[in-house]
């Protein structure tokens, strides 16, 4: 039976494998020109300058829908599926992101033009003046020019990369950088490290100053609250000035120019992908793309492992304390305090709370991102876990608890010896559906830079444009941990039931 | 017979609510007697049982056990109990453990005796209740009486002064009612003081030092096996034991 599951499951994983390179025939409408945005399906990065100015046909007459992502990649993809038709995206991603797809082209018509500028938090002007100032060197000497040179030009790219000059120390600590490793070519991944123009515009700067630049990988809508929150000291991401960003952020005087474009898809080509074989390939075996995945992979189990582990620390103290408040009606204040833990995380999303968290309880202490996230796992947990113990605990007859306390035995000792050990089997199952929801939800941790192994497969589907196939490895991994550990507490279930009988 | 008083109750009354099921119980226990409590359902006889433990808190009176009233605010309730053992109805057998770690839990745990003496104390026991052979097995594996004997020697693992029988053969098949009192029978006649609630009227005729019927939220009458069996006074009393008998 077992087996016949798991060969039916290779079978539909193959089907969808498969299925990558299968291509929809198009049936929403061409645009040619600005004039045919109006009545179009629109694709946008979220937050993004094309967000704001698409955002102004959103709602007309002509019925205009707007489809904002996270990566402009996924925008590029859904433009490619035929799910938007055009995206508005700075120039100089749309030409990396359109490289390698024949069947999508850029309108030569320049939708608008924009600067791009570094954002500091409001009350650091210090830092504000020190920005602009290396800046104004950096133009001076000529390194600005050299390094979107290095980036953009047929004939200079990958000629002259940026040098930190011989003998630059780091007396004035570290910047922390927010930015969004999935915009080519101002920021991107190579080899696991991110590189780009941003990037090295921000290492320019961080040599000026003196100070040791540390890059934090975290969603383009995220990064003005990083650093606004000074979990980040800047933030840079080919990010435009707008009145609206400026309300919450300060802006540095800018460091290049771009204009906003429009990508269309070209319906003389047609967008025939690349063999199954080679798409794998891509994907994970050049470059080491699957090191990406393997990275997020350990992330994901170590936050798992440790959040299971301090998610039932946390539910145990609960359950006990509300257990013991119904039975013997002391520990009123401590109960009370349980009932609002319980209220407040059972009643809102995980996300939220991780990015509460993360940006505001740690708002102004650096813990490492995935201290945080098992802090913030674990505390939901808590609560699921607590609610499931204590159902637990009342399923044990009360006349346990009588037979513990009627030979002497302290009411702590009757629970821990008698009551808990019973409680624990009877609720094992659903301690395992937690612990795979749970497993499965550190999925979002993407939203505060860290990398699992969610965001280790984005990763690779930003670098490569294939949805598919990192998606669907992703997915199968979760798949194949989530088995293993149903079949692990399977078999620890079925010994304990042994040692009855 | 002693007359050293072990047990003494005064004034006790229990309600839970409005309801009052106790109402002024005065009695006492010597050392080394068997009191028999019989009674119609509901007459409050489990309650009173119960508090003599204070698995029930008494809502008023005093209950002396050595001389010290449990009922005071302060008192150690686990070093009484320590000292009052307790049979129930339905055995409360611990199902995740074997019969002899049954045994030696409280004793170990309480720091009475070490692992080894508990071990050997079990196994003493166990051959006392006939059940040598079940020290490994889980409680789940045993038949009613099977457990109800192991309950026993679970209380007596305890060494205890005084052991409370609340209705200890009323969940048994009746052919398993026989093993389980003859087992009660051996601990009076070895001298253990012994309390118990019972529907048994053979066993309390027998057995008992002493009969009390409990009626309407206390104690109706009392006297030796005889009195109560052959000479009951009250009509209540002599209502019960014509549908009883």
């Amino acid at each position: 039976m077992k087996k016949k599951l798991s060969l039916l499951l290779l079978g539909l994983t193959a089907a969808l494998f498969i299925g990558c390179g299968n291509k929809a025939e198009s049936t929403g409408k061409q645009v040619k020109t600005i004039d045919d945005l109006e009545g179009a399906r629109i694709g946008v990065q979220l937050g993004t300058i094309g967000d704001i100015y698409a955002s102004d046909y959103e709602g007309d007459k002509a019925g205009t829908t707007i489809d904002r992502y996270n990566k402009i990649t996924d925008a590029v993809q859904a433009l490619k599926q035929d799910k938007v038709d055009c995206v508005i995206v700075d120039e100089q991603p749309a030409i990396a992101t359109t490289k390698d797809e024949p069947s999508l082209v850029i309108l030569d018509e320049p939708f608008a033009l924009e600067e791009y500028a570094i954002c500091i938090a409001k009350d650091n002007e210090e830092l504000l003046d020190s920005v602009n100032g290396a800046l104004a060197e950096l133009k001076e000497e000529g390194v600005i020019e050299q390094i979107i040179e290095n980036y953009i030009g047929d004939e200079t790219k990958g000629t002259c990369p940026y040098v930190t000059p011989e003998g630059t120390e780091y007396p004035n600590g570290t910047l922390v950088v927010a930015t969004n490793v999935a915009f080519p070519p101002y920021e991107y991944y190579e080899d696991a490290t991110p590189v780009g123009i941003d990037m090295e515009i921000i290492k320019a700067i961080g040599d000026k100053l003196g100070m040791d630049v540390q890059i934090e990988d975290i969603e383009f809508d995220s990064i003005i609250n990083a650093v606004d929150s000074h979990k980040a000291d800047v933030g840079i991401a080919g990010m435009t000035m707008t009145e609206e960003r400026l309300k919450s952020i300060n802006f540095s005087d800018p460091y290049t120019t771009s204009k906003q474009v429009i990508i269309s898809r070209d319906p003389e080509k047609s967008g025939e992908g690349i063999g199954f074989v080679e798409n794998f390939k891509r994907c994970f075996i050049t470059d080491g793309r699957y090191k990406y995945m393997l990275k997020g992979l350990v992330n994901t189990l170590i936050i798992a492992l440790c959040a299971v582990l301090a998610g039932m620390f946390i539910g145990f103290i609960v359950a006990i304390i509300r257990v013991t408040h119904d039975k013997t009606g002391s520990l009123t204040v401590l109960n009370s305090i349980c009932k609002v833990y319980l209220t407040i995380i059972r009643g809102t999303p995980m996300m939220i709370q991780l990015l509460i968290i993360y940006y505001v309880v740690f708002k102004a202490v650096v813990v490492p991102k995935v201290i945080v996230s098992i802090i913030a796992f674990a505390i939901n947990s808590g609560a699921y876990v607590a609610e499931i113990m204590r159902g637990g605990i009342m399923s044990v007859d009360g006349g346990q608890m009588e037979a513990g306390r009627s030979l002497g035995l302290s009411y702590k000792q009757t629970m821990v010896s008698i009551v808990l050990p019973q409680a624990i089997k009877t609720v094992l199952p659903s301690l395992l559906n937690e612990f795979i929801s749970l497993i499965k939800e550190t999925s979002i941790c993407g939203y505060i830079g860290l990398i699992d192994l969610t965001r280790g497969g984005d990763i690779i589907r930003s670098i490569t444009y294939e949805a598919f196939m990192p998606l669907i490895a992703v997915a199968f991994i979760y798949l194949a941990i989530v088995q293993l550990l149903t079949i692990g507490v399977g078999k620890l279930e079925k010994n304990l039931r042994k040692s009855e009988k | 017979m002693g007359n050293e008083i072990l047990i003494k109750v005064e004034n006790l009354s229990k309600s839970f609510g409005d309801n009052e099921v106790l109402s002024n119980v005065n009695m006492q226990i010597e050392k080394g007697e068997v009191i028999a409590i019989i009674g119609p359902s509901g007459c409050g006889k489990s309650t009173f049982i119960r508090t003599l433990n204070q698995l029930e808190e008494a809502t008023s009176g005093a209950i002396y056990v050595d001389g010290e009233d449990i009922t005071a605010k302060g008192v150690d309730i686990n070093d009484v109990r320590r000292r009052v053992g307790m049979v129930f109805q339905h055995f409360n057998l611990f199902p995740h453990l074997t019969i002899k770690k049954n045994l030696t839990l409280a004793p170990v745990k309480l720091g009475i005796m070490s692992e080894s003496e508990a071990d050997a104390k079990a196994v003493e026991l166990l051959e006392r209740v006939g059940l040598s052979d079940k020290a490994d097995a889980y409680p789940d594996s045993l038949s009613g009486g099977q457990k109800q004997r192991i309950a026993i020697a679970r209380t007596l693992a305890m060494n205890p002064e005084v052991i409370l029988f609340d209705e200890p053969t009323s969940a048994l098949d009746p052919e398993m009612v026989g093993e389980v009192l003859s087992l009660m029978k051996e601990l009076a006649d070895d001298g253990m003081t012994m309390v118990v609630v019972t529907h048994e009227m053979g066993f309390a005729k027998e057995v008992a030092d002493r009969v009390m019927f409990f009626d309407e939220k206390g104690i109706k009458e009392e006297g030796t096996p005889a009195e109560i069996f052959n000479f009951p006074q009250s009509q209540r009393l002599k209502d019960f034991l014509s549908k009883v008998l």
